[in-house]
């Protein structure tokens, strides 16, 4: 679901500034900086973004124009990838490791520096075995009108695009506020009137 | 470019209630300027919140919601409309959306027809129905904005908008106010 087919649901940005002079290479370039690679780590839990291409999320290869823009559109995604460890059934598999740990010493308790050893080992294991959960959230930029489209209305997923967006651009990103839609007089005259009641008058 | 305006409160309230109440008055057909015409009528969902927090308070589905004794008696007790559900036709196009938060987004947009083709002409295609449903929405909210910074508003506007909620109230309920 997204910007090219499903339901659309978007917040829309006002871009502040312009795309410079050869925009077409210094955006291929920039794009290809920011674009989303998977981490080294294999552990890493921390999220990931970059940018990839709109048609698959593996492709993050900006170097075709004629793959993201298309006139005066740009089109392409935010991809997010982050790894979680399923957090009761580790938990499980953790305790029943203590338990053979105890067992297997003769002890009741375990000592804490040997379950902090064990969580890290088994962390370590199932995270070089699980895959990441992948999102992807498409943009699309008009750069003629100088307005973008995000397709989603989370504010964590909107404020980490925004850094992303400013961060490749160099340019800043402004929410659409509906008085931004108006004349200028009449969103002034607007901001002076307050909510209208329609209460029953007892 | 202009400095960065606040959001103002009142007005997403204000203006899907205005909606609502001048679709249902006009029997749901709108001459808008830049736009022309267009049928506009709530569908299927109307949410509603107390008038100091943002949580949803009641929140009416199914065809015509908006015509239930429900969505009235919320507004006559003073909860303020949320988010609604539209439908807009203008020529033989027809758009589905829900216009939500604080900026007014379009959400869950239905867009009419589906070119299937090349990313390129499946692109060109969506955005210009997005941008024609932008333009309707723009168009609703500066008629809904010039009506209400008109001088008759508090005098003429806010009792026929008073009176269209309670005699909505009293058609289901047979009770008329004094």
């Amino acid at each position: 679901m997204g910007i090219l087919k499903g339901p659309l649901s978007a917040r829309r940005y006002t871009v502040l500034g312009e795309p410079p002079e050869g925009f077409r290479i210094t955006y291929t370039e920039a794009l290809n900086a920011f674009a989303f690679h998977e981490p080294a780590s294999k552990t890493k839990t921390e999220e990931v973004h970059g940018w990839v291409l709109s048609q698959n999320l593996l492709d993050n290869d900006f170097n075709d124009l004629e793959q993201w823009l298309f006139n005066h559109y740009a089109i392409f995604q935010v991809r997010t990838d982050v790894k979680r460890l399923p957090g009761n059934y580790f938990k499980a598999h953790l305790e029943k490791e203590c338990q053979a740990w105890c067992e297997a010493e003769g002890k009741e308790r375990i000592p804490r520096n040997i379950k902090q050893e064990l969580k890290d080992n088994l962390e370590f294991e199932w995270l070089t075995r699980i895959f990441p959960t992948v999102r992807t959230t498409e943009v699309c930029w008009n750069m003629a009108e100088g307005y973008v489209l995000f397709h989603s209305h989370s504010d964590k997923a909107n404020d980490t695009f925004r850094k992303l967006f400013l961060q490749t651009f160099s340019l800043e990103l402004r929410p659409v506020n509906p008085l931004d839609l108006l004349p200028i007089e009449l969103a002034d005259a607007l901001e002076q009137t307050g909510g209208t009641d329609l209460r029953m008058e007892s | 470019m202009e400095d960065e305006r606040a959001v103002l409160g009142h007005l997403p309230a204000d203006f899907l209630t205005w909606i609502w109440f001048t679709t249902e008055k006009s029997g749901g057909s709108l001459i808008l300027e830049e736009v022309g015409g267009i049928d506009c009528y709530v569908d299927d969902r109307i949410a509603f919140r107390a008038m100091e927090d943002d949580k949803s308070r009641a929140v009416l589905t199914g065809e015509n919601a908006a015509n239930t004794l429900e969505a009235r008696a919320a507004l006559a007790g003073g909860r303020v409309v949320k988010e609604i559900r539209l439908m807009i036709k203008r020529e033989d196009r027809e758009y589905s959306v829900s216009l939500r938060g604080e900026l007014l987004e379009i959400s869950g947009a239905k867009l009419p027809g589906m070119v299937k083709g090349a990313v390129e002409e499946v692109l060109y295609d969506r955005m210009y129905l997005y941008e024609e449903l932008h333009g309707i929405v723009t168009a609703l909210l500066t008629r809904y904005a010039t009506e209400r910074v008109a001088e008759d508003w508090k005098e003429v506007r806010v009792p026929e908008m008073r009176a269209w909620v309670a005699d909505a109230l009293a058609s289901v309920t047979g009770v008329r106010s004094p």
